[in-house]
């Protein structure tokens, strides 16, 4: 297996990180030697291969690199302590060596009773510029399943993040507006996980009080209709009316 | 966003004028937005301030139901993910679970697989396009447009054997070579598409009415485009050079010559226009590729992916055997991890699919180009009228399928 060794790991900030990044390598190791994956036949291309040295050179023990060929034709896999994650990302889109400007995806693997710190979150970056692919990967344990918000960074993280929030339950610290997006607000539990019933039945919502209804009741309460007009939405008309006349 | 600046009015009228905000609640049904969806939209008079974009409602499950599957059953599953365009969701999935076995289908099958992605994207474009132009009342160009969808989804029809859900794609090839004739048939039918994208091209593009209401609204840039992760026609409307066949080719995408069409300003006429053009250049990779289709197999010799055929079922105990194993174990892909992603109608449509070595998907994940195009609604929105928010939501184009999976 052409994989750095996980003692960089052991400066990881968080502890359930760094024993995450061992178990994992330990089972990918495994799957390599069970006769997994082997390295691809199609060609790596040139800016993959510069890709990967660039980010042994940038970031050495914070980020180890997995199988390189995990995605085989044109990806690479790195694995980021949980603690370091928002700095690799702070440089992974900043530096114009890698300018990543792009989260492609964001989503959660719950590896329940399987391996240890429970859930990955794994980022899917790209970046246009150099047409370069990157996944990085992120272990959060089940007793504090949090990791930093990259929204700052990404504005495509907000939906992607709630998301993963309704649906697995991984909490994304500094989002501000963390609500679920795919579920009801009284849905009970995250059903992604994998210890959600695939037939889980939920209990019934008792009936809402609509919080936005507009009747002519509602408009006279003070309270429905105090929110301030924001300094940053335009004053005055757009361009389809002005442009006609 | 786009902030263009009204200093005719005086202050003091506009404070006067300037009221109570209110806030209404557009759907989740509304006849005018194809998709369910709710925007709970706080408006000043016709302005709107802010937009809060409420989705979910046609969440079925699909990466839940997805774990409980083998990986060819999979697949009537990804049609319903954006109906619109099916056969490019099938090509996705079968493309990544063929990228976790390391194996390509060989070149006719990967030329008919472009050539009926390349007409799921039209009928993409096509629908996206006619709805958006009848939602500003041009109503014969959506009757054009449905009737080139039309043609298009009798050679669907006559290849698949269906229209809407047609689960053609498998694991390592195709269910069925093209029909007798296709090729003559297909010419024929372009060319009276052709005809009339030319007839809706003269009644939208020197329009007075529909250029007014779709220039200038909704303008992204460039750099907010990419950050909010659009893809496809909404993020090359917006000047950026980015198509998964260009930048990442798939499927044999790197043999034909075709152009990826540009827009500047980024607003719903550069949108609309990208979509128009990107039909042409559909019809040119299509009339390729029917040209140079190479003769041969179009399945992987591979009995542990694909079924062999019935005669070797019947005829053979190891085609019994490889049969049998398939149906009831399902193709059994090595451990890993991967993402694939394919250019779908909308953007880039990219399958993550962690295998544990069994029958079924430890865990599948679609990323879906119009459920991170939903992220940007509610900015692109805001500062614009009420007017604005069919258009733009016509060419954000949602699909509910694929945005809720």
């Amino acid at each position: 297996m052409t994989q750095t060794t996980t003692s960089p790991n052991s400066t990881a900030s968080s502890t359930g990180s760094s024993t995450g990044s061992s178990s994992a390598t330990e089972s990918s190791g495994t799957e390599t030697a069970s006769g997994g994956p082997a390295p691809s036949t199609k060609p790596i291309p040139a800016q993959q291969v510069q890709l990967e040295r660039d980010i042994q050179e940038s970031f050495g023990g914070k980020v180890s690199i997995l199988s390189p060929h995990a995605w085989r034709a044109f990806g690479l896999t790195v694995e980021v302590a949980r603690g370091d994650a928002l700095s690799v990302f702070h440089e992974l889109r900043s530096n114009p060596k890698f300018a990543f400007d792009m989260l492609v995806d964001l989503t959660c693997v719950d590896w329940l009773d399987k391996r240890e710190p429970r859930f990955e979150v794994v980022y899917q970056l790209m970046s246009i510029p150099n047409k370069t692919r990157l996944c990085v990967k992120v272990w959060a344990p089940e007793e504090s399943p949090e990791v930093d918000s990259v929204r700052p960074i990404w504005n495509s993280a907000n939906f992607l993040e709630r998301e993963v929030w309704d649906l697995f339950g991984v909490v994304f610290k500094g989002h501000g507006d963390l609500r679920r997006i795919m579920m009801y607000d009284e849905f009970v539990g995250h059903p992604l996980r994998k210890d959600y019933p695939i037939r889980g039945k939920q209990p019934r919502v008792k009936l809402r009080i609509p919080e936005l209804r507009n009747t002519s009741q509602d408009m006279h309460k003070e309270e429905l209709v105090s929110l301030p007009v924001r300094p940053s939405a335009s004053r005055g008309v757009v361009g389809s009316s002005v442009k006609g006349s | 966003m786009a902030e263009v600046s009204n200093d005719w009015v005086p202050q003091e009228l506009d404070d006067a004028l300037r009221s109570k905000t209110m806030i209404i609640n557009m759907g989740p049904a509304h006849p005018a937005t194809h998709g369910t969806v709710r925007l709970i939209i706080e408006v000043d008079g016709e302005r709107i301030e802010r937009c809060d974009v409420d989705l979910g409602y046609l969440h079925r499950g699909f990466e839940k139901q997805c774990e409980t599957v083998d990986y060819n059953q999979v697949i009537p599953y990804t049609d319903r993910l954006n109906y619109v365009s099916p056969i490019i969701n099938n090509v996705g999935w079968a493309c990544t679970i063929e990228q976790l076995f390391d194996v390509s289908v060989p070149k006719r099958g990967q030329y008919i697989r472009v050539i009926l992605s390349e007409m799921s994207r039209m009928c993409d474009h096509l629908t996206c396009n006619g709805a958006s132009a009848m939602e500003l009342g041009a109503f014969t160009v959506m009757l054009y447009c449905i009737q080139a969808r039309e043609f298009l989804w009798e050679l669907i029809e006559a290849v698949t054997g269906a229209r809407l859900t047609i689960s053609y794609v498998r694991v390592g090839g195709l269910r069925d070579d093209l029909p007798e004739g296709f090729k003559e048939w297909t010419l024929s039918n372009l060319e009276k598409i052709k005809k009339l994208l030319d007839d809706s091209d003269k009644l939208l593009s020197k329009n007075r009415i529909f250029i007014d209401r779709m220039c200038n609204v909704g303008s992204v840039t460039a750099e907010e485009a990419v950050s909010y992760g659009l893809t496809g026609p909404m993020l090359r409307a917006s000047g950026v050079d980015y198509d998964v066949r260009k930048a990442f080719p798939y499927s044999s995408y790197e043999d034909f010559d075709f152009e990826v069409p540009l827009g500047a300003a980024g607003d719903n006429f550069d949108r609309f226009n990208v979509r128009f053009k990107e039909i042409y250049e559909s019809i040119k990779i299509i009339e390729q590729a029917l040209k140079r289709l190479p003769d041969g197999p179009i399945n992987i010799d591979d009995p542990k992916i694909i079924m062999p055929p019935k005669d070797q079922v019947y005829g053979s105990i190891e085609g019994m055997i490889s049969q049998f194993e398939i149906v009831f174990g399902g193709v059994k892909p090595p451990k890993g991890d991967v993402y694939f992603p394919v250019e779908g109608g909308n953007g880039e449509v990219g399958f993550y699919v962690v295998s544990d070595g069994t029958g079924k998907p430890y865990r599948c994940r679609v990323r879906p180009p119009s459920f991170i195009h939903m992220g940007i609604l509610g900015p692109m929105i805001e500062g614009h009228m009420i007017a604005d928010i069919v258009p733009m939501f016509g060419m954000l184009n949602m699909i509910g399928g694929e945005c809720d999976r």
